[in-house]
C-alpha cells in the first residue's frame, strides 16, 4: 500500500436549510474541496458518497451519490454509495483511501451529504431510530445515551457539572467556527438549566438535527505535488469495526477501543502520540467516556481531563476544536468528513481562532453510528492523520 | 361493520403470554452457555449453527440504569421511564418501566423489578399494542 494524502477539503455550514437540496449542498462542498487545490476536476477518478436519510426523509431514493455528483457536473466515474449511519463519512474516507493506497486509482473523492430537515421533524425522528426494533417500544437514542451516562456517573463519580463542562467547551469552540450550526458560547448554568431531554441530558448537551455536506479529496502522495496548494496531510490508517456480542478474551471491549487499538497498531503509535482529536459527541457528555475508551486517560478519569482543561483549544490534547457534533452539528452521513476537514485545517495550521496551540502533528478521528442491539453501537471508525 | 379495537403484539417472538405465567423468550447456546434476548439463531460467541435453544427468562431483574425520557416517540406520552434491566441469566435488556413516577429519583440503580405483559401504547388505528414492561417490586 502506498502513502495517501488529503489535498483538498470543502464543507458547507451545518444548519436548517429547507430551500437547499442535497445536490446544492454537494456542489458547495465538492467545489470547495476542488478550489482548495489546483486540481483539474476531470482528474478525479472515483467517489465514495455517504448518506443516511435520503430514503426515509427527503425521498432522494437510491443511487444518491451518482445523482448529487451529476448535479456537481460529474459523470462516468465509479461511484460507491455508503450507508453506515452517522459513521458514513469516515467509511467513505476509508473507501477512497483504500482505492488510492492499493494503486487502483490516483485521485479519489469522499463526500458526505445529508438533509435531515424536510418540514416534518417526526419523520426524521423515526428515521433516526434506524429501524431499531425497540423504537416501537419508545426507544429513543438520546434516552439510550442517558442510560449509559447515568451508569457512568455511578461508576466513575462524574457529575452533571462535568457533563456541562464538555458542552461549555464545545459551544465555545463552535462559536469560533463559521461552519458550526450553533455558534453561541454557553455557561454551565445555561447548559444545566436548559430543557431536560432524558436525564441527565439537557437540550444544550445534545446535538441538533442538521443539513450539511463535507468533501475530501485524497490522492497518492507522489502525485499530490502537481496540484496541492496547501501542506499535505497524510492518512496514516482508517480502522473500521462493527458491533460485537462476543466476549473477547473474557472482556467486553468497547467498540471505540477496538477500532482505536487497531489504528494505533497499524499507524505505529500510541494514544500518547495523539496531539488533537475529533470525537463523536452526539451527546457532549459522551466525550468523557471516549477520552477513556481511546486511551487518552485511564478508565474512570475522563472527568479529570475536562476539570484540568487539557482538552480545550489551548490544552495539551485539544478535543473537538470544531465544536464537535454537539455544536458544529451532526448531518449524519457527512459528520465523519466534517471531523476530517477540521483536523486537516488544524494540521495545516489554518484553523484561525480555533488553531490548537500545541503545534499538532498527529490527529485522531473517532466516528460511530447505529445500534445492532440497543446497547451496542453498530459501527466505530478511527482514523489517524499526520502532517 | 365492526370497528372493534384489536390487541396486537408490538413484535412477534419476544415473549409468551398465555395460560399460566408469562415470560420473555431468550436463547441459550448449548455449547458455550451464552444467553441472549431476544432469541437468536446463531451463537455469536461460538459462530456455529444449531447450538441455540429457546429458554424462558427470569421474570425478575434489577435496574442496571434508567432515564426519564422527555422526547416521546409516536404513541407515547412524555415523560416516561425507560431502563436497562439486568436479568440473572446475563442479558441486560431494554424496557419500559411502569408503576413509578416519571421523575428523577423515582428509581435507583439496583432496584428489583418484575415483568409485566400489557398495553404499551395505542397505534394510529386505536388498536392496543401489547408489549413487555417491568415494574418495581413492591
Amino acid at each position: 500500500m502506498r502513502p495517501v494524502v488529503i489535498v483538498g477539503v470543502g464543507v458547507t455550514k451545518c444548519g436548517k436549510f429547507l430551500d437547499v437540496s442535497l445536490g446544492d449542498l454537494a456542489v458547495e462542498a465538492v467545489w470547495g474541496a476542488i478550489k482548495d487545490t489546483d486540481i483539474d476536476p476531470k482528474a478525479i477518478q472515483l467517489a465514495y458518497v455517504a448518506n443516511t436519510m435520503a430514503f426515509p426523509v427527503t425521498g432522494g431514493g437510491g443511487t444518491l451519490g451518482e445523482k448529487v455528483l451529476a448535479h456537481c457536473g460529474f459523470g462516468g466515474m465509479p461511484v460507491v454509495n455508503v450507508e453506515n449511519s452517522c459513521c458514513g463519512g469516515t467509511t467513505a474516507l476509508r473507501g477512497a483511501f483504500l482505492e488510492v493506497a492499493s494503486g487502483n486509482c490516483d485521485i479519489a473523492l469522499a463526500l458526505g451529504v445529508e438533509k435531515m430537515y424536510s418540514g416534518d421533524t417526526s419523520k426524521t425522528l423515526t428515521a433516526m431510530q434506524g429501524g431499531n426494533p425497540y423504537s416501537g417500544m419508545g426507544f429513543q437514542f438520546s434516552g439510550n445515551y442517558a442510560i449509559g451516562l447515568r451508569r457512568y456517573m455511578r461508576e466513575s463519580g462524574a457529575t452533571r457539572e462535568h457533563f456541562a463542562k464538555v458542552a461549555v467547551k464545545n459551544s465555545y469552540n463552535g462559536s469560533l467556527n463559521p461552519y458550526a450550526q450553533h455558534q453561541r458560547s454557553l455557561t454551565i448554568e445555561q447548559v444545566l438549566s436548559s430543557r431536560p431531554i432524558a436525564d441527565p441530558l439537557t437540550l444544550y448537551m445534545c446535538c441538533s438535527m442538521g443539513d450539511g455536506a463535507a468533501a475530501v479529496i485524497v490522492c497518492a502522495k507522489d502525485v499530490a505535488k502537481r496540484f496541492a496548494r496547501k501542506p499535505l496531510v497524510e492518512v496514516a490508517y482508517c480502522a473500521l469495526r462493527s458491533g460485537s456480542y462476543r466476549k473477547i478474551h473474557g472482556l467486553d471491549v468497547p467498540l471505540p477501543t477496538l477500532a482505536a487499538n487497531e489504528a494505533y497498531e497499524k499507524a505505529g503509535i500510541g494514544p500518547e502520540d495523539i496531539d488533537i482529536a475529533e470525537v463523536h459527541d452526539a451527546m457532549a457528555p459522551q466525550e468523557l467516556i471516549l477520552y477513556e475508551q481511546l486511551g487518552f486517560c485511564k478508565s474512570g478519569e475522563g472527568a479529570r481531563l475536562i476539570d484540568d482543561g487539557r482538552t480545550k483549544i489551548n490544552g495539551d490534547i485539544p478535543v473537538n476544536t470544531s465544536g464537535g457534533l454537539s455544536s458544529r452539528g451532526d448531518p449524519t452521513g457527512a459528520t465523519g468528513l466534517y471531523q476530517t476537514a477540521e483536523l486537516v485545517w488544524q494540521l495545516r495550521g489554518e484553523a484561525g481562532p480555533r488553531q490548537a496551540e500545541n503545534n499538532p502533528k498527529v490527529g485522531l478521528i473517532q466516528n460511530q453510528g447505529g445500534y445492532t442491539e440497543f446497547d451496542r453501537t453498530s459501527v466505530n471508525s478511527v482514523v489517524i492523520l499526520k502532517n | 361493520m365492526s370497528d372493534e379495537k384489536k390487541q396486537i403484539l408490538v413484535r412477534e417472538g419476544w415473549f409468551y403470554a398465555g395460560e399460566g405465567e408469562s415470560y420473555l423468550i431468550g436463547s441459550r447456546c448449548g455449547s458455550c452457555g451464552y444467553v441472549s434476548f431476544p432469541k437468536r439463531l446463531i451463537c455469536p460467541a461460538c459462530l456455529r449453527e444449531n447450538t441455540m435453544e429457546e429458554i424462558p427468562l427470569s421474570r425478575k431483574g434489577q435496574i442496571y440504569s434508567y432515564t426519564v425520557q422527555h422526547i416521546a416517540l409516536p404513541g407515547f406520552q412524555a415523560p416516561y421511564v425507560v431502563a436497562r434491566v439486568e436479568l440473572p441469566e446475563g442479558p441486560k435488556i431494554y424496557s419500559l418501566i411502569t408503576g413509578c413516577k416519571p421523575v428523577e429519583g423515582a428509581l435507583e440503580i439496583g432496584d428489583e423489578v418484575e415483568l409485566v405483559i400489557g398495553k404499551i401504547k395505542e397505534d394510529e388505528k386505536g388498536n392496543e399494542v401489547i408489549g413487555y414492561l417491568f415494574r418495581p417490586v413492591a
